[in-house]
């Protein structure tokens, strides 16, 4: 039999800028179509990690299937709900990829943002049937009717019947089901060929080894099968094999265009590769690969150290099976001279760097000692040779360089027109360089400018969102790499060069930074009982310096026979505490610390 | 919170220190004030003053207990206020205490006192059993203060207490001063301290006010409603202290702690030299050889035991030899004369000199303190930084 139209299956994702309500859509429909009954959950239910429910905010892609009757003929339906965010588009191109349509959710009281440009982009990739949809028209400040002409003429979709709906209330929902069953093409495979299925996503558990997520595009997956994964030339018996409805829900089977889980118990996490394909074994001599996913490119790098230095190992297995559930995280083992051996880690983005130090610490408990992020450059040595710097460190002495190349960004800003001038202004203040304005209507416009990564990466969304009163919105993709006047700034703490401290800026702005840096090192670091004198230096020029006196008065008043006990419980007390400080000549440094070069340990916070 | 139940893991003191030599020194606790101060967080307790009869018998009851193990040089009754209670009340468990244990060989025998709770019956009382040194709580010469600090007495009350101690010839004294009191000024100190030596006391003791977890101050202060503790100030208050007692003749001989030579606390010096004491009463403390243990804190869950014919300990532990050393050094580095090295080392084996020789190059370098032989002490800054210098001479064992 040959591939056929699967008549009864509808695969979907739905995409939009953060916030706009994908997560509160998707309850809806899970409510619509009867898998969850209505007000029963919480809200967001679909957001199951701890992290995702405290910060609002979805982190990792989620399907779920459910079943739905129309015109008396029964539907079965995946739907992955994505995240908005920019750092975690590679997981909405990762379910885009096993989808034949989006559902273009756009907020009807904000209008087109710079992720709803960028997911759209995504979804035309990927070649999918693109519905845009209307939501939060039950606000009263909601402007369909402009807002369905900026999608006409911002991304080119006809949008004028585009849905009205509102996630919050259900309204619209039930049509919007309905019209998404006539309008997306069902997949297209044929279940009597052999196994090939797309390994799409995966996650650890410790009883039951790797629990892998299949979407099949051909055959039919038994229980009991013989399954081989193709990249990595091993075999496993599917044990049990599932469908998420939206927690696991064991079947006897699953058949292509349906997606589904399969426990096999997979101990060896270096097995598991997201993006491979899954077969039967033995696998058909003639068997295609799928193309499986581009590779994520990490743009952001830190160092992740553990506390006690007894955890290395611990820590290399938590970063092993988080990277099982993120895949689009980096890691390799470096030293440090101020921190012993950790791991350097490769991020998508500043909040993906911030999750998945979190989700590690949560999910593993081992504490962590994280140095201050810097982005990817590359160096051309006086020899010809290029290298790829992925921290301070790594960057020859000056006499050895020839061109010192920085990631530069393609910026696209939507905000209100009030917002162009101090847009403008911040670009240009981040060594940017204009390329192009777009209204998109009368109140509302697109700039583009290009602007070096590590001038945005750290804390631009947030002067952004601070000079247009939150509306103006940011998406980036890199552009390239270009040639800039670079330096690698070394901190000293007492006259001794603190490796994980050092960072890369500009020459003109070096001395600024060190001093900001110096001075947030002086509030962090706890006086000593010596004076400790802290330096900024490019090469042996100094260019900063800041002293942390030495400390005044630490004497207890008062201690007689019956305080000793609790006195010397609590230098022990005291004791573990220093544990958590790092020892870097005769100072102690605290792990916060390490953070400093971001500017302001403030900042940090904030971020929260 | 402490029942009257003994745990099982608390082992018999009584029977664990028999081989011990006859224990030197004896700390008595009476828990009772006329107000609970807002900075205290000793073991005292306002409005319980029904419980004095039958607490009193079960300090005359435990002292019975180690009636033969004790031969004490040194008493001190502490507290709480143990003058807060009447004359005959204060004879009768003074007196019982010293007939259980037999007091010949005492040579200094303090009391707590407040002003304002002493009056001539309770002088002639406490001369009567053989109490010969007096500790004053009088904490400050100035009503504001003294107000600020929710004290009961008056200034004047603290003149009219010494004018009562001298006349009923109590041979010696000592005065509490606090220092650095929120709202205190410099100038405020030292009009203090004027006062202080005026009365010529051959031993005063002066504390910076500390802010103890618990108490309504640190409460107060953490709300806002009380400035935080700013060790700068503290420590001029602290400097200004020592210069005006030194002038007057009044050494400091421990952190806090002033006397005329040969005037020093000696029982405190024992406390501060390691030595094995027993404290007696609710919630003492004591120390034999290493062994320390704690009585239950609460009077009546102590009488309670005591009444019983239970062990009143509400817990105990054997500290291992460098946690020894440790006490040996962060109660000995605060005496002026600092600790000899050799008696940590016969005591416990350990060799402070070779274990830890870097931590006192690196003391010794910075000024903290001085080793002269064996003996190891604090100097200069090094008294203002004593928690330093004992942080970085703690032990290296367990991770
Ligand atoms: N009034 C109203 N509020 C809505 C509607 N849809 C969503 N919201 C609210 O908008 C906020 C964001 O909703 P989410 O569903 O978490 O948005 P999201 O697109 O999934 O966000 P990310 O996953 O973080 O990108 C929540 O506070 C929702 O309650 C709607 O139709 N009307
Ligand atoms: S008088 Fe002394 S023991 Fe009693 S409450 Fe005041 S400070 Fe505490
Ligand atoms: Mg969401």
């Amino acid at each position: 039999m040959a591939r056929q139209s699967l008549d009864h299956i509808r695969n979907f994702a739905i995409v939009a800028h953060i916030d706009h309500g994908k997560s509160t859509l998707a309850d809806r429909i899970l409510e619509v179509t009867g898998l969850v009954e209505r007000g029963v959950t919480e809200a967001q239910l679909l957001d199951d990690l701890d992290l995702e429910r405290e910060r609002g905010i979805t982190i990792k892609a989620r399907a779920v299937r459910m079943h739905y009757e129309k015109d008396g003929k029964r539907y079965t339906i995946n739907l992955i709900d994505t995240p908005g965010h920019v750092d975690f588009s590679y997981e909405v191109s990762r379910s885009l990829a096993a989808c034949e349509g989006a559902v273009l959710l756009v907020d009807a009281t904000q209008g087109v943002e710079a992720q709803t440009v960028a997911n759209t982009y995504l979804a035309v990739e990927a070649d999918l049937e693109i519905i845009p949809v209307l939501n939060k028209v039950d606000v009263a400040t909601a402007r369909p009717d402009e807002v369905a002409e900026e999608i006409e003429t911002v991304l080119g979709i006809p949008a004028e019947d585009a849905m009205r709906v509102s996630a919050k209330t259900g309204n619209g929902v039930k049509e919007l089901v309905d019209r998404l069953i006539d309008e997306i093409p069902p997949p297209v495979g044929d279940p009597e060929a052999p196994l090939k299925a797309l390994l799409f996503d995966a996650v650890y558990d410790t009883y039951r080894g790797v629990v892998i997520y299949l979407r099949l595009i051909d055959g039919v997956l038994n229980k009991r099968d013989k399954i081989r994964l193709i990249g990595t030339d091993t075999e496993y018996e599917a044990v049990e094999i599932g469908v998420l409805a939206p927690d696991r829900v064991k079947v006897d089977s699953l058949q292509a265009g349906e997606s589904g889980y399969v426990v096999a118990n997979i101990k060896s996490l270096a097995d598991v590769t997201i993006g491979d394909t899954v077969t039967l074994a033995p696998p058909p001599p003639d068997l295609e690969p799928l193309p499986g996913y581009r590779p994520p490119r990490p743009m952001v790098y830190c160092g992740l150290y553990p506390t006690y230095p007894k955890d290395f190992e611990a820590l290399r297995k938590a970063l092993q099976t988080l990277s099982l559930n993120d895949a689009s995280f980096t890691f390799h083992p470096e030293t440090s001279e101020a921190l012993g051996f950790g791991f350097r880690c490769g991020f998508l983005g500043l909040l993906h760097m911030e999750i998945v130090q979190e989700r590690l610490e949560r999910e593993s408990d081992i504490d962590l000692v994280q140095t201050a992020p810097n982005v990817t450059y590359r160096i051309t040595g006086t020899d010809g040779e290029e290298i790829r710097v992925e921290k301070p460190s790594d960057v020859p002495d000056t006499n050895l360089i020839d061109s010192f190349l920085e990631p530069i960004a393609r910026c696209s800003i939507i905000t209100p027109t009030e917002g162009i001038g101090p847009i403008m202004k911040l670009c240009t203040d981040r060594r940017g360089v204009y390329v192009e304005q777009q209204y998109l209507s009368p109140t509302r416009a697109m700039l583009v400018w290009d602007i070096p990564l590590q001038e945005i990466v750290f804390d631009f969304y947030d002067r952004l969102k601070s000079v247009t009163r939150g509306y103006g919105t940011l998406d980036y993709d890199i552009k390239g790499y270009e040639p800039s006047n670079l330096v690698r700034v070394r901190i000293l703490v007492n006259a001794v060069e603190v490796d994980a401290l050092s960072m890369i800026c500009h020459r003109d702005s070096a001395e600024s930074r060190g001093r900001t840096v110096l001075k947030s090192l002086r509030k962090s670091i706890p006086r000593h009982m010596f004076a400790v004198p802290l330096q900024a230096a490019i090469g042996g020029k100094i260019i900063a310096r800041e002293t942390i006196s030495a400390m005044r008065k630490d004497v207890t008043a008062k201690c007689y026979g019956g305080d000793i006990t609790r006195k010397r419980k609590l230098l022990e007390k005291q004791k573990k505490g220093k544990a958590r400080m790092k020892q870097v000549g005769s100072v102690e440094i605290p792990q916060k610390a390490f953070l400093s070069v971001l500017g302001g340990g403030d900042d940090e916070k904030k971020r929260r | 919170m402490d029942g009257a139940s003994t745990s099982a893991d608390v082992v018999d003191v009584l029977a664990v220190t028999e081989g011990a030599p006859r224990i030197p020194h004896l700390y008595v606790h009476w828990p009772f004030c006329a107000r609970k101060c807002p900075y205290c967080d000793f073991n005292s307790h306002a409005g319980r003053d029904a419980e004095h009869g039958r607490y009193a018998a079960a300090l005359i009851e435990e002292a019975r207990r180690w009636r033969g193990r004790v031969d004490a040089r040194t008493v001190f009754v502490g507290g709480g206020t143990p003058t807060h209670v009447d004359a005959e009340g204060l004879e009768r468990y003074l007196g019982g205490i010293a007939e259980a244990l037999g007091f010949d060989a005492v040579e200094e025998w303090t009391i707590e006192a407040n002003p304002g709770s002493l009056d001539r019956a309770k002088v002639r009382a406490l001369r009567r059993v053989g109490v010969n040194r007096t500790s004053l709580g009088v904490q400050s010469f100035d009503d504001r203060h003294l107000k600020t600090l929710g004290r009961v007495h008056e200034a004047s009350d603290a003149v009219r207490g010494i004018e009562i101690l001298r006349e009923g010839d109590m041979p010696r004294f000592s005065l509490d001063l606090i220092l650095a009191t929120p709202g205190q000024t410099l100038a405020d100190q030292e009009r203090d301290l004027q006062r202080a030596v005026d009365l010529e006391p051959e031993h005063v003791s002066a504390y910076v006010l500390t802010f103890e977890e618990g108490t309504a101050f640190t409460d107060l202060m953490r709300q806002g409603r009380m400035p935080a503790p700013d060790p700068d100030r503290e420590l001029d208050h602290l400097h200004l202290a020592c210069e005006r007692l030194a002038a007057a003749g009044l050494a400091r001989y421990e952190i806090s702690n002033f006397a005329r030579p040969g005037a020093e606390s000696r029982h405190n010096l024992a406390y501060w030299r390691n030595a094995d004491w027993i404290g007696i009463g609710a919630g003492a403390h004591s120390h034999v050889q290493g062994r320390r243990w704690a009585n239950v804190a609460d009077p009546a869950a102590y009488a309670g035991r005591i009444e019983a014919g239970a062990l009143p300990t509400a817990w105990d532990e054997h500290v291992d030899a460098p946690n020894r050393a440790l006490e040996f050094v962060l109660m000995g580095l605060r005496l002026t004369e600092g600790l000899d090295l050799a008696t940590v080392e016969a005591a416990t084996g350990i060799r402070y000199e070779t274990t830890h020789k870097e931590e006192l190059d690196e003391l010794l370098r910075h000024g903290l303190v001085a080793l002269e032989g064996r003996r190891l002490r604090l100097v200069g800054r090094g008294f203002d930084l004593a928690n330093t210098v004992i942080q970085r001479l703690r032990p290296r064992t367990s991770a």
